[in-house]
């Protein structure tokens, strides 16, 4: 069962918004759909599935990687564990029909993460305040699961000045105010 | 004063910016690129501070980080910040420091009489001196602690912001001085990620220590032109004003930078300072060394300094350390600095050098012009003080025999107000041997130096024992070429200065200057903790004969600067007096940090309420709007009471509890743990992780079970929920999600991977309300018209799915309090308006939310355990579940049957308070409080509270055999809050014990 309602509401509404500089912006995003695949298959098996989901031939499989189409984008989060984004009814229903010939199951966690897009010439630094990390090593459009500060973050460079932040949603603001904080001495 | 030592010319500070400072209330002035130590030293004081415990005036003796002597009390108010090195503190203008240790005033020191007693006060007094009478030692032991100790802790919150910063590279060195500036070039032309970090604010060390050397001219060039392209290439970071202070397993560096410990104040939203955690591929140490003193009889006056740091204050600063100066050595290094204080004025008189052969052709060269005489085979034996023992007169002077183990008669004494003095030379080994490098003894310059790495690390230039510049270049080189080779990086050439060739004689080790007959005078071997040779003589032959004992006993090597200048000289003296060479003492264990690092950089921004992270569920707000006070559980915020006007927190609490009994009460119960199990083994999984039977649980029906711990304990609790074929819901306590997830994971991956199950916490996906009171289907029944609420609709332990407010809600009926109640769970976005609409819906009903106060007395008087009684010591027997236990194998059965798990437990009781008053928290459970002690203690209480409802003062115990026990009066008695209340033992379920409130 798939329970996925697309609306959406802030994890960090009664916070006082991050000025944006030129060394850093903060934004929240919350996507439609964010599934978490576990057990998604290997091999073979694993080409076809993501052929059969319209992500083939695009990107590795292996830890840290990540597989980007028009509508789906497949974040590795552990061995055999994906996490699933996507604002598309459509390719989540492909998804969901793929997997479904698999021993993979989806859970929603649509609810349960909020994401905060970082970007600007300082947004790595910014993330190198409370991440150990090599930020600077990670190529572009690749995942890594690690800290900010006292924070479990999932870490999507998806380029040099652009980062998205997956955090736990209940920890939204907690995150929120971290990095607005840690970005304060960021010169302008 | 008006910078009376300082000459007219030269140094590297900026003469056209003067800055005014204060000193002991007295007012200074010196020029920026000063420290406070050489801005003092040019106005001619000499004083800086009172010794630890003889409170002996004392100057400044060194140049840099390994000064014991002129620590001092910097800024006032909150900012205050004591034991700084003047030597290290860059001047700014309105700087206020002030000496340390000393009442009334520097010159003139109460605490100096310890100097006269000092007989009362050798190695380990304390462990023998004040021990009797015995009973006087509460006495003695608080005049000593106030005593000890050296500088003011601040008194008010740190305004300042400190930050952390983690930060990658390929090559990290550390130290820019000539071999940290030629490994750095080396990897950065090579296109490495490089980092060089150095504690002065200008990349150079030595070379700009003695900037003023002849014929360094290609010298300083090279290093000008290396430091700028460094500074400005983008694969290179220069960290300066930082000091690498520890160092970590998996080559992790932490260093500490001083941002803006050169200037009056921050600026807006800047740290002070910043820790960074480093981690690179390869380690360049190029720490340099630092100079050892020589040990003679009252070597610790003001005016006796290291001819390092003399020469460092000539050259960098244009400041005349004294104005008649002695060099007393045992190596050539000290002649570049007799030449240094020449080329600003100091009437250079002697170098008394204690090897028979003099110095070498170099040395030589270096003096030559400045008529200074050369006293070969000499030694200093007494620093002479003409008033009282506040500064250098004049020093002593006798032959040194052959063996070095005597001296001859007494030559004499020349007058002079500085007595430099050098040692040799200790490598600064601290970083490699911290992270369990080798070391070994290097008879040839009679110091130890690091040997076999057990990182990623290259020690070189004089941090590896080669203490000419040519050398040490070249060790950089070649250190680092190896580094980047590590790194599958290839090294590029650099261009190298052209330094000429250096002509020594070796060093000749002189520990201590062996005591003119019948002296008495003190020769001290750790300045800044007043250890003298005779203490360690002392400690010898009280036993104390090992390196480490020898430093707890005498405290040598203890402190801010942590021996840096006494550490060899000390251990050689040990060795000497134990027969024993100095490799077979060795060294004390060297520990992080290399030198003090101040709590707020190590707090960073985790202060205030950035202490621990605050987790918050989707109502949050709603409860703040609503007035409810919040309550951190864990690392949750929970509304913990509404508190109307007019209303005490008592009152709010106790009207909260009694809605939920007498009508319809709406909590928010978010913070549950909430796991996803699912796959074709989901079943089967449960099954073996709890206690009870899970495998036929039909869909649509929940069940309350206990999981335990390998050892049997009960480790959490909670329910499962069937939702449709191979998919649970698994709730667990608030306290333990976490765990209970982790715990989960260890079984389905490691133990059991056959079985096909997959875990996903959902705690934050789902959001809770328990829904609960006797009115409680009414107004579910309104706010969910989609599903059929009745007892057949919905039984007691069953589940089902319905929209609320066009949301989906997961439906449990299941109660905590006892009470008709459902819990309804709804995606977290949704929250807000399900909540909302719920409340709505139960207007009608006078539908009252209730925190987590509330929610405790209800599930007291409903006897529901949690953490206080699953304390990790109970098992399920103990609270009347043992017969919950299935046939089949679960995780923690196998430990259940050891007979210690089944006999003489306690049980699980209710107490009522016999006399109305409150039954004292966690108080211990006893028969007669008037037995004699000790007092045989039957158990405990885990939780009480009033019953608003039953208007008793009641608690939950775990008592030894509270099931004969029921009716007994006992007595819960807590020294604590030194309460003793008489309880009567009753069962555990205060209220509706056949449960038909929460089924009808």
């Amino acid at each position: 069962m798939l329970v996925v309602n697309p609306d959406r509401s802030s994890a960090v509404a009664s916070v006082t918004p991050f000025a944006s500089t030129d060394a850093v912006s903060i934004s929240e995003r919350r996507v439609r759909y964010l599934l978490q695949i576990n057990g998604a298959p290997v091999g073979s098996e694993f080409d076809q599935f993501l052929h059969a989901a319209g992500l083939g031939g695009n990107g590795g499989s292996g830890s840290g990687s990540t597989l980007v189409s028009a509508d789906l984008c497949l974040l590795w989060n552990g061995p055999q564990m994906w996490f699933a984004q996507s604002d598309s009814d459509q390719a989540v229903a492909r998804l969901g029909d793929t997997l479904s010939r698999t021993a993979a199951t989806i859970t929603d966690v649509s609810h349960g993460r909020t994401i905060f897009r970082l970007t600007g010439r300082d947004a790595s630094t910014l993330i190198s305040k409370g991440c150990p990390v090599d930020i600077g090593a990670m190529s572009d459009a690749s995942v890594v699961s690690s800290h900010i500060g006292h924070l479990n973050v999932m870490v999507h460079k998806i380029d040099a000045q652009t980062f998205d932040l997956f955090v736990f949603r209940s920890f939204g603001q907690a995150l929120y105010e971290w990095l607005a904080d840690a970005a304060v001495s960021l010169k302008s | 004063m008006s910078q009376q030592n300082r000459a007219t010319t030269g140094g590297l500070i900026d003469r056209s910016r003067a800055v005014s400072f204060q000193f002991d209330g007295k007012q200074f002035t010196g020029f920026a690129g000063d420290t406070l130590a050489s801005a003092l030293l040019a106005n001619g004081v000499r004083i800086f501070g009172r010794s630890f415990k003889y409170h002996r005036p004392r100057g400044v003796f060194s140049a840099g980080v390994e000064e014991p002597n002129a620590l001092v009390q910097l800024r006032e108010g909150p900012q205050m910040e004591p034991n700084l090195r003047a030597t290290q503190i860059e001047l700014f203008d309105g700087l206020v420091a002030n000496s340390q240790n000393n009442w009334p005033s520097l010159d003139f020191d109460v605490g100096a009489v310890n100097n006269r007693l000092s007989a009362l006060f050798p190695a380990g007094f304390y462990y023998k001196t004040f021990m009797w009478p015995a009973a006087m030692w509460m006495n003695y032991e608080h005049v000593i602690r106030r005593a000890a100790g050296l500088g003011e802790s601040p008194e008010h919150e740190d305004p300042d912001r400190y930050e952390k910063q983690y930060c990658h590279c390929d090559v990290l060195v550390v130290g820019a001085g000539p071999a940290g500036i030629a490994a750095a070039t080396v990897a950065a032309n090579s296109g490495a990620r490089v980092v060089l970090l150095d504690d002065q604010p200008e990349i150079g060390g030595s070379i700009n220590n003695f900037c003023a050397s002849v014929g360094d001219e290609s010298l300083r060039n090279w290093s000008q032109q290396c430091a700028d392209a460094l500074s400005k290439a983008s694969n290179v970071t220069v960290l300066k004003r930082t000091t690498a202070f520890g160092y970590y397993d998996d080559n992790l560096v932490a260093a500490f930078e001083r941002v803006a410990d050169h200037v009056s104040h921050s600026e807006p939203g800047q740290p002070r300072q910043r820790l960074w955690w480093i981690r690179p591929r390869q380690v360049i140490f190029a720490t340099g060394s630092i100079e050892r003193p020589l040990v003679f009889g009252n070597n610790d006056l003001p005016g006796v300094m290291l001819a390092s740091a003399a020469g460092t204050y000539a050259d960098r600063y244009a400041v005349k350390a004294g104005s008649r100066a002695v060099v007393f050595t045992n190596n050539d290094s000290a002649y570049q600095s007799a030449a240094a204080m020449a080329r600003v004025g100091v009437n250079v008189e002697t170098v008394i050098d204690a090897r028979g052969q003099g110095p070498g052709a170099s040395a030589l060269e270096a003096i030559r012009g400045h008529n200074i005489n050369v006293l070969s085979g000499y030694v200093v034996t007494e620093a002479k003080s003409s008033r009282g023992t506040k500064g250098v007169s004049g020093a002593r002077l006798a032959r040194l025999a052959n063996d070095g183990q005597s001296i001859s008669g007494d030559d004499g004494e020349v007058s002079c107000d500085v007595i430099c003095v050098s040692g040799g030379w200790t490598p600064s080994l601290h970083l490699h041997s911290q992270s369990q490098g080798k070391i070994r003894y290097d008879a040839e310059i009679a110091a130890f130096v690091p040997a076999e790495p057990t990182q990623a690390t290259h020690s070189v230039g004089a941090a590896a024992g080669y203490f000419a510049t040519s050398q040490a270049i070249m060790t950089a080189v070649q250190a680092s070429s190896k580094a980047l080779n590590a790194c599958g990086i290839e090294p590029a050439p650099i261009d190298l200065p052209e330094i000429g060739d250096v002509h020594e004689q070796p060093i000749r080790p002189l520990w201590v200057v062996p005591r003119v007959k019948g002296s008495k005078l003190k020769r001290f071997v750790d300045l800044q903790n007043d250890v003298t040779a005779s203490d360690i003589e002392l400690a010898v032959r009280e036993g104390y004969a090992d390196v480490e004992h020898l430093k707890r006993y005498t405290t040598l090597g203890m402190g801010t600067d942590q021996g840096r200048t006494s550490n060899v000289n000390g251990l050689a003296i040990l060795g000497a007096l134990t027969s024993r060479e100095i490799p077979e003492v060795g060294t004390t264990t060297f520990r992080p940090p290399f030198s003090p690092v101040t709590l707020g950089a190590l707090a960073g921004r985790e202060i205030g309420h950035e202490f621990a992270p605050l987790r918050r569920t989707p109502l949050h707000q709603w409860h703040v709007d609503h007035g409810a006070t919040m309550v951190n559980v864990g690392l949750w915020q929970r509304a913990q009471y509404y508190q109307n006007e007019n209303e005490t927190m008592w009152d709010a609490i106790w009207r909260e509890a009694r809605a939920v009994r007498n009508g319809v009460g709406i909590v928010d119960v978010s913070t549950l743990g909430k796991i996803e199990v699912r796959g074709r083994d989901a079943a089967e999984f449960i099954h073996r992780i709890y206690l009870n039977r899970f495998k036929k649980l039909a869909v649509g029906r929940i069940r309350y079970g206990f999981m335990l711990r390998e050892d049997g304990h009960i480790m959490d609790d909670g329910t499962t929920t069937h939702i449709v074929q191979d998919h649970f819901y698994t709730t667990t306590t608030t306290a333990n999600a976490g765990a209970v997830m982790a715990h989960l994971e260890f079984y389905a991956q490691t133990v059991w991977p056959e079985l096909h199950v997959h875990l996903t916490s959902v705690t934050d996906q789902w959001a809770g309300m328990a829904l609960a009171g006797p009115r409680a289907r009414e107004v579910l029944a309104a706010a969910c018209p989609d599903i059929d609420c009745s007892n057949d609709g919905l039984p007691f332990m069953g589940y089902t799915e319905g929209h609320i407010a066009g949301a989906l809600v997961r439906l449990f009926r299941m109660t905590f309090s006892g009470e008709l109640a459902y819990e309804i769970h709804t995606a977290s976005d949704h929250m807000v308006s399900v909540w909302e609409t719920v409340l709505e819906a139960g207007k009608a009903c006078d539908i009252t939310p209730y925190g987590t106060e509330a929610m405790a007395i209800l599930r007291i008087e409903k006897g529901h355990v949690v953490g206080s009684e699953l304390d990790g010591r109970t098992v399920p027997a103990d609270f009347g579940f043992g017969g919950m236990a299935k046939e089949d194998d679960f995780v923690g059965r196998r430990s259940l049957e050891r007979p210690a798990m089944n006999k003489s437990r306690k049980t699980f009781v209710g107490l009522v308070s016999d006399n109305g008053e409150a039954i004292p928290r966690g108080a211990q459970i006893i028969a007669d409080p008037d037995a004699p002690t000790p007092i045989p203690m039957l158990g405990h209480v885990t939780s009480n509270c009033y019953s608003p409802n039953l208007e008793k003062e009641i608690g939950l115990a775990l008592i030894l055999d509270g099931d004969n026990l029921k009716d007994t009066l006992l007595y819960a008695s807590s020294p604590l809050v030194n309460k003793t209340v008489p309880v009567r033992v009753t069962e555990p379920v205060f209220i509706d014990p056949e449960g038909e409130r929460a089924r009808g």
